[in-house]
Order: C-alpha cells, then structure tokens, then sequence
C-alpha cells in the first residue's frame, strides 16, 4: 500500500487538474489555448505516476526497502511533523491579530514548550529573548513592515 | 581584450562601492554561517534573504545572495572535517579525508587547503565567467523561441538524470513544478488558472513560500528526527598554513577539480554536488597511491572542495547567458534577478551592465573575504558548531516564516510554506527529488511561453523545433540521455546526494 500511494495521490493529482485545464480550453496546434500546457503536463504527470505503480506493484518488498528510506513515518514523527505544521501555521494566523512581537513570542513558546518540552521557565525566558531579538532586527534594523495587531507592536 | 579590461575595470568601480562591498561581506559571512551549520542549506536560506533584500538596489541584492551561495561551498567543508558531517550536500566527498586528517591532528591544513584550494578555484571559476560569458551571451541574443524550447528541455532531462535517486521520480516531481507554475494567470492570454476564485493564487504560487516550504521546513523536520548528538572535534587546530609538501600535493588536484568543476556546473542538474565526486574519483584514478584515499589524504580534500567552488562560478554562466537556472540554487538567483525587475539572459550584459558586471566582480571579492573569514576565523566558526540544534530549529522556523510573509505581506504565504514544507517531507522520506521540481517551476512559465509563441509562429507546425541546428543538437543530445538508461541497463547507476541541501 505504502508503494502505491505516492504514484496514485500523482495520478489523482494529473486527473483532476487535467480535467480543469481541458475545462479551460485546449484551443488547437496553431492557436494553444491556456488549457493547452496543463493539460499536456497532467498527461505527462498521470503517465509517469501509472509507470511509477506499475513498478511499485512488480517489485518485491525487499526492492522497496532497498530503494527507499526504510521505516518511512512513524507515529512520533507524525505528531512532531503535524506539531510544527500547526505551529507554523498559527504564526501565520497570529500575526494580522496580534502583530508581530506577540505571534513570534507564542510561536517561539509553542516550539520550545509544546514540541521541544523544555522547562516552563527556561522555554519562557528564551523565547522572549528570542522574540525581542527577531523584533529587533526584522522590525528595527531591517524595516520589514509587519502588521502591528490589537497590541499595537 | 581591451574591452575586458575596461569592462573588469567599470565592474570593479560598482562592486567595490561601500555599499556593494559591504553586501559582499554581508553575503559571504552569512553564507559561511550557514555553510558550517548543519541544516539550513543555501537554497532556503537565499529564499529567506529574498524579501530582505527588495528593497537593496538590484546590484547589491544580487551579490549578496550570489554571496551566499558560494559562501556556503567555504563554510561547508569546515563542518565536513570538523564534525564527519557534511554542512552542505556539496561537501560530503570532504568527509572522507578531512576528517581522518583531523583525527591525526592534521585539522589545519585540511581547513586550509580547503580555504586556498577554494580560493584558487572560486577565482578561477570568476576568470572563466570573465572570459565567456560575454561572447556566449553575444551568441545567445541571436537564439529563437524553438531553440529555448529545446535548450529547455535538454536542460530539464539533465536535471532529471542527475538530480540522484530514481529518474522516473524526478520526472514526476519536475513535472509537479511545471504544473505548480500554471497556477496563476496565463502567461499569453491573461487568463486565471487553477486560482479557485482566490486572490491569492489568481497572482500565481509564490516563489518564496514554495522553495522556503519545500527546502527550510523540510530539513526542519528531517533534521528533528536525527536524535544523535554531534561529535565536535575537540582538539586545538593548529597548523593553519599547509606544509610545501601539502602544497606539492594538493596543487595539480586543485588546478583538475577547477576545471571538472567549472564544466560541469555549466550543464543543468549537475549543480555543486556532481562535480566534487567527479574530481574524488578522478585523483583516486590518476594517483599512484589511490588505496590511500579515505584514509586522509589531502588530495582527496583539495580536489573535491576547487571543484564545488568552481562549479558555484560555472553554474553563473547558464544564467547570466541563457536566464536558464541549472540548479536549485541558482533557480533562486534567478527569482531574485526577477523581483528586482532585471531579466537575467543574453540582453543581462547590454541593458543592466552595472549588475553584470559588477556582481561578476563582487565574486573576486568574495572570494578574497572569504579565505580572509575563513582561516584566521576558523575558531569562531568551529565554535558556532557547539550550538546546540534544539536552540536552533525554532530559530530557523520563525526566519523561515518571516521569510515566507513578507515578499507580499500576506498570511496566506505562511500557511502555503506549511503545505509546501510537508510537501518537501514527504517528498524526502520517498526519495522524490526537490531540485527538478523547484527548476521547473522558475521556468515553466518561459517554457510554456516559448512553447505556444513558436507553435503560433510556425502555424503549429512542429517542424519548427526541429528546424534550426542549435535546436536540433539540443534534441539528438536528450534523446541520447532518454535512451541512456537502456543502454546502461543492469549497470548501477551512479549515487550521489540528493540535490535538497544544495
């Protein structure tokens, strides 16, 4: 199953955009339409993706683990991988709310404390340094614009 | 040859401005940094510096990310003797003799050869760009859209056969990248594609979101799996100036690996990680004492480490000529050309000669700084090295995040990076290459555009691919690399790094 999946996510991938290229019209050889290039490139992708299933189903798992890194996902890894995922995406929430300073302070929390499991203490204190840090050479070194949020900073 | 000299000389004067040297310093400091830290690779890191340098003068944006490129080939070697740990996927041939040196107490004039040998070769690498990229250049204006059609895909099925791993793979995930890079208007007639009624991807996916995504947050989370500590190697590096049997020994392979490394970063999918193993295998091959190798010869150190800085000057010159990115890296550059306006390509040379000229003479300077950073300042970077990742990993994150927001100050980037960043994990864990497909998103817009223009031209006929010499060497040249594997069938094909930490 693990074999398979990747190819066939690919071919799920070519079908689906395929169809909504061919929707915006292909035109013809001498007047190419905006259609005309993904649709070209999803039936390259879901080719390649069948060639790639059809050799996944022929090789034996011991080709499988010769090829590829071993034990892929585990459960831990899931947790961490989704831990940062949603980290990282809170940033993202955060800073048009609460501004720049506060967003990297929870994100920074979120790494050390929630991810990293440091001590309370420890995880608090490096993460305001951090933050005043970022703040300091993002906003007032550098002068990148960022969103000042309710707190206003 | 007098023109050279004025155009050096014209360069020089942009290049050697304060704020140009300065972006110089800037660029090669923080590309050594990165080079000696494990897990934050050129490729993201000049994605990051992306939305910084907007608002730098074109000239100083441009060096200072070309800085960090070539930076990071310095400081890489550094971990890769120190640590037995690659910095940068480009260094990995060094482990294998810079680190027995280090164990026998020879750290120094392993880190020092290094630092000269990328020195002579990273200079050398400039003098080739010097010499042909304008001539090249002069060639390339007079280069239609079917011959760029071609070009395109010949340097598409390089990066295919060469990104490492399985080629059927990295045909898909080059393909992905073509895909990603329909998503947005359409780049003849203006139409929204793929935007499902988003503000956001009616202006197309971002360069910056996908490359920080697929390359920083991937080595992220790859990296947080590693649970081993690192060995930092204890001893006092002494010894910082090679020996004159050091020098007797390691000068022709520095002058070998210059060359093989020039070449071969000319041609797309080579990148910096090719042509060290290329330059190891060919000293091992010509020395007369080849069972030596692995066991801490500096040959196996000066060779490797002139080629990747040779390769970082060599891979310019599809860029500067052609506006054609061989590698991930230069995908980058190419991007940074772009959102400063400057079209990188044949005309580079006529319309923006202070850019041109002054980044190809920055490199000299870099070059300089660097062996000035990295020998007396050896110490400093050994002790970067002590850093624990757990600090650093969050670090990198939040640089990753700002980076992904502020080339357009929409949230939404940052949520994309995510995506992106499980994408490239995932990608990792199957062994699917990044490289081809952030190649083929840079330039799956031309492609496509020179795809459609020749079929309008030629009133689809498909003749007109074929129709032109230069065109239809390029396509006799990828169909040879097609049928190559049939040919080689049964024959392991070579392994070399995945291109991610390029």
């Amino acid at each position: 199953m693990r074999r398979i999946a990747p190819p066939a996510a690919l071919l799920a991938v070519s079908i689906l955009m395929g169809w909504f290229a061919h929707r915006l019209g292909l035109g013809s050889v001498n007047r190419p339409e905006p259609g005309f290039f993904p649709f070209w490139i999803c039936a390259g992708l879901a080719a390649t993706s069948l060639y790639l299933m059809t050799r996944s189903l022929r090789s034996s798992p011991e080709d499988e683990a010769s090829t590829e890194s071993g034990a892929v996902f585990t459960l831990a890894g899931y947790r961490r991988v989704f831990s940062v995922m949603a980290g990282t995406a809170l940033f993202g929430l955060l800073l048009e709310f609460s501004g720049f300073l506060a967003a990297t302070f929870i994100f920074m929390a979120f790494c050390w404390l929630v991810i990293d499991r440091q001590s309370l203490l420890r995880g608090l204190l490096i993460s305001a340094v951090a933050s005043a840090a970022a703040f300091a050479l993002f906003v007032k070194a550098l002068n990148v614009h960022f969103p000042r949020g309710l707190l206003g900073f | 040859m007098g023109d050279l000299f004025a155009n050096l000389y014209f360069g020089f004067s942009v290049s050697l401005a304060p704020h140009n040297l300065l972006a110089c310093f800037m660029g090669v400091f923080v590309g050594t940094g990165i080079g000696v830290l494990p897990g934050l690779g050129p490729v993201a890191t000049m994605s990051l510096l992306l939305p910084i340098t907007i608002k730098m003068e074109p000239t100083a944006a441009i060096i200072i990310m070309a800085g960090v490129f070539y930076g990071a080939m310095y400081g890489g070697s550094t971990t890769s003797i120190l640590l037995n740990l690659p910095g940068e996927a480009s260094s990995v041939v060094t482990t294998l003799d810079g680190y027995q040196m280090a164990r026998q107490g020879r750290a120094g004039p392993a880190l020092a050869i290094c630092a000269w040998g990328s020195f002579i070769a990273g200079t050398l690498g400039v003098l080739g760009i010097t010499l042909m990229a304008p001539a090249l250049a002069e060639m390339a204006v007079k280069i239609g859209p079917p011959e760029l059609v071609a070009l395109l895909c010949l340097s598409f099925l390089l990066v295919i056969q060469f990104s490492g791993g399985s080629r059927p793979r990295a045909a898909a995930s080059a393909l992905l990248g073509f895909l990603l890079s329909t998503v947005g208007l359409d780049p003849v007639e203006s139409t929204p594609r793929y935007d499902f009624g988003t503000f956001t991807l009616m202006d197309g996916v971002g360069f910056a979101p996908l490359v920080i995504g697929l390359f920083g947050i991937s080595e992220v989370l790859i990296n947080l799996e590693k649970s081993e500590k690192m060995e930092v190697f204890k001893g006092r590096i002494k010894g910082l100036w090679p020996t004159r049997q050091d020098w007797r020994d390691s000068a022709p392979a520095i002058g070998r690996g210059s060359v093989v490394g020039f070449f071969m970063g000319i041609l797309p999918g080579m990148g910096t990680i090719v042509p060290p193993f290329l330059s190891y295998s060919l000293e091992r091959r010509i020395s007369k004492k080849p069972e030596k190798f692995g066991t801490g010869v500096i040959e196996g150190v000066a060779g490797p480490e002139a080629a990747n800085n040779s390769a970082t000057a060599g891979s310019m010159i599809p860029l500067l000529t052609l506006g054609i990115a061989p590698s991930a890296a230069v995908a980058v550059l190419t991007a940074a050309f772009l959102t400063h306006g400057v079209q990188p390509g044949p005309l580079l040379i006529t319309e923006h000669p202070a850019i041109f000229w002054g980044v190809v003479t920055s490199m000299y300077t870099g070059n300089a700084l660097l062996l000035l950073l990295n020998l007396p300042l050896v110490g400093m970077w050994a002790r970067l090295l002590t850093v624990p990742y757990r600090y650093l990993w969050p670090m990198i994150l939040l640089f990753c995040g700002i980076g992904a927001y502020s080339v357009s100050n929409n949230p939404v980037d940052v949520l994309l990076m995510a995506v992106f960043g499980l994408l490239g994990y995932t990608m990792r864990k199957l062994n699917y290459p990044g490289a081809p497909l952030v190649l083929a998103f840079v330039l799956g817009r031309l492609f496509e555009e020179k795809v459609r223009q020749s079929l309008v031209i030629s009133r689809g006929s498909y003749e007109t691919f074929i129709a032109h010499p230069l065109a239809l060497l390029a396509w006799i040249a990828s169909a040879i690399l097609l049928l190559y594997p049939f040919f080689t069938r049964g024959r392991s094909a070579p392994h070399f790094p995945p291109e991610e930490e390029e």
